[in-house]
């Protein structure tokens, strides 16, 4: 689904992929598979720290969801639901491997706001590149920096990747995001905000030119 | 006077429009008077632009074949039908 939909356009789609489904149109299942897929195994991952338990997670909660299909009453968009059924499945299974999950467990130490990039003033130390040409549709179309940026956000901590995996990549509230994770609208922020902070790094380094470079403080401030 | 230190802080909630009117007010003013901020921020919507038109991650072959034998099952159970 592209960006820039509304609230109308991503139900009237959902709606379309339900009756898809309900119809047993196979393309329509694993278009449903591609699309949420990632999501689904960041939640599951948020829960079990073991991926082969996560994947195997993932696996029954596809499945639960096929069987469900009928009893689906659209309270929720399809995709909340999907990722509400993937979260009480890991979280049960997680508490049956007695595996502690800590979702709010975030360091003060960890300061998502690259501290190094300042001077004691609070400024900016180097000069910011200007990225206005960088079209999101033109950055996706970048097959490295595509592959990258997955990467990155392989790597990021399991409670920032499941948080900007439902909020930026699914397009997820914050409240159903809180509803769906357990966690508080606070932490929420501070997760997305480390989050973002850190792919955005991880950008930088491909999309500026020259970022090794060192480049005099900008003097147009 | 607010830094670009602080900028950075809150770019998140600027960008979510989470800010409150005194806060998004202090920030619009350090941008009137810092490209490096004003592009920082430009950055930051990159970022999350482009985790909105990101390709999807298909999962293992052998998982989508399980699910739609799955699928291939009792309509009654799987549908409803």
């Amino acid at each position: 689904m592209s960006e820039g939909w509304g609230r109308a356009e991503h139900m009237a789609a959902e709606d379309d992929d339900l009756a898809r489904l309900r119809r047993g149109d196979k393309a329509a299942l694993r278009e449903l598979v591609h699309r949420h897929h990632r999501a689904m195994l960041s939640v599951a991952r948020l829960f079990l720290h073991n991926r082969a338990s996560a994947e195997e997670i993932v696996q029954d909660a596809w499945v639960a969801v096929l069987d469900g299909l009928a009893r689906y009453e659209g309270r929720a968009s399809l995709k909340t639901w999907m990722l509400a059924i993937v979260a009480n499945k890991a979280k049960t299974r997680a508490q049956r491997d007695g595996v502690v999950v800590l979702l709010d467990d975030i360091l003060p130490a960890e300061d998502g706001n690259e501290p190094d990039r300042f001077d004691r003033t609070g400024h900016f130390r180097e000069k910011i590149a200007e990225w206005d040409t960088m079209s999101p549709e033109r950055l996706a179309g970048d097959r490295e920096l595509v592959r990258r940026i997955g990467d990155a956000l392989e790597v990021l901590p399991p409670n920032q990747r499941a948080v900007v995996m439902l909020r930026d990549v699914e397009g997820l509230d914050a409240p159903t995001i809180c509803n769906i994770l357990g966690i508080g609208e606070t932490n929420l922020r501070v997760l997305l905000h480390r989050a973002r902070t850190r792919l955005r790094a991880v950008l930088e380094t491909l999309v500026t030119p020259a970022y090794d470079r060192p480049i005099g403080k900008s003097d147009d401030r | 006077m607010i830094s670009c230190k602080d900028i950075s802080a809150k770019a998140s909630r600027y960008h979510d429009g989470d800010c409150g009117w005194p806060e998004r007010l202090s920030i619009r003013l350090h941008l009137l008077i810092c490209v490096d901020c004003r592009r920082y921020l430009a950055q930051f919507a990159a970022t999350i632009g482009l985790l909105r038109v990101l390709p999807p991650d298909p999962p293992d072959d052998a998982l989508v074949a399980d699910l739609l034998r799955h699928f291939d099952g009792p309509a009654d159970r799987v549908r409803g039908g």
